[in-house]
């Protein structure tokens, strides 16, 4: 990657980082970022959906991700959508398909397997937030549980990606 | 330390900087970043019209 790519990219990691610091406290931003860094390296070495493996590809993916959560998140509280999981999650990745295509013009990407694999990653990653907030509330153990979850929601990814290959 | 009226718009920020690297990288591809700004604009008038 150019330096302005490097040096966007890390200011669109700064913004979120600051985001989900503010808004989820560090322990979520520690395990968003971290599992979905890690997660898309594992899922490259494996050959899941895949976004390019390499630590500044894996960055954006999991910026990726994180934003379209965030605009999906957004839109159901800015107008009181009051859905369950699968709706919640299906409007995130809905905006995973914008988020990816954007992503995909950046980073040089394939537009239909690049939207393939944000959605994807995007309707896992929020069902399981989803579903876990909606449990166990405010309890602290909800973001272990959801760092938990986070290792099988990849190997659901790689496997189904695999059948369907 | 970041005031809290800002927050909200930290994604939006985030997005449109990912759609200027991507016009920035795909001149001709221009269209792919259009639906991302138009999540921008609704997002925020979401935001807006409940306040």
């Amino acid at each position: 990657m150019t330096t302005l790519d490097t040096v966007g990219l890390a200011c669109i990691v700064a913004a979120l980082l600051a985001h989900a610091l503010r808004t989820h406290g560090a322990w979520f931003a520690a395990i968003w970022l971290g599992l979905t860094t890690v997660a898309n390296l594992v899922v490259d070495r494996f050959g899941g959906v895949g976004l390019p493996g390499g630590i500044e590809p894996s960055l954006a993916a999991a910026a990726a991700v994180y934003l379209a959560a965030l605009f999906g998140k957004g839109f159901v509280e800015r107008t009181r959508f009051a859905g369950g999981v699968v709706p919640f999650a299906a409007i995130a990745a809905a905006c995973a398909v914008a988020v990816a295509l954007a992503a995909a013009a950046w980073l040089g990407l394939d537009d239909a397997a690049a939207i393939r694999a944000l959605a994807l990653r995007v309707f896992l990653f929020c069902a399981a937030y989803r579903t876990v907030s909606l449990r166990t509330q405010h309890d602290p153990t909800k973001l272990a549980i959801l760092c938990g979850v986070g290792p099988v929601l990849w190997a659901i990814e790689i496997a189904i990606t695999r059948v369907t290959a | 330390m970041l005031p809290h009226r800002l927050v909200p718009l930290l994604p939006v920020a985030a997005a449109l900087l990912l759609a200027l690297l991507g016009v920035a990288a795909a001149p001709q591809g221009f269209w792919r970043v259009v639906p991302l700004v138009v999540l921008c604009v609704l997002y925020v008038l979401a935001g807006r019209r409940r306040a």
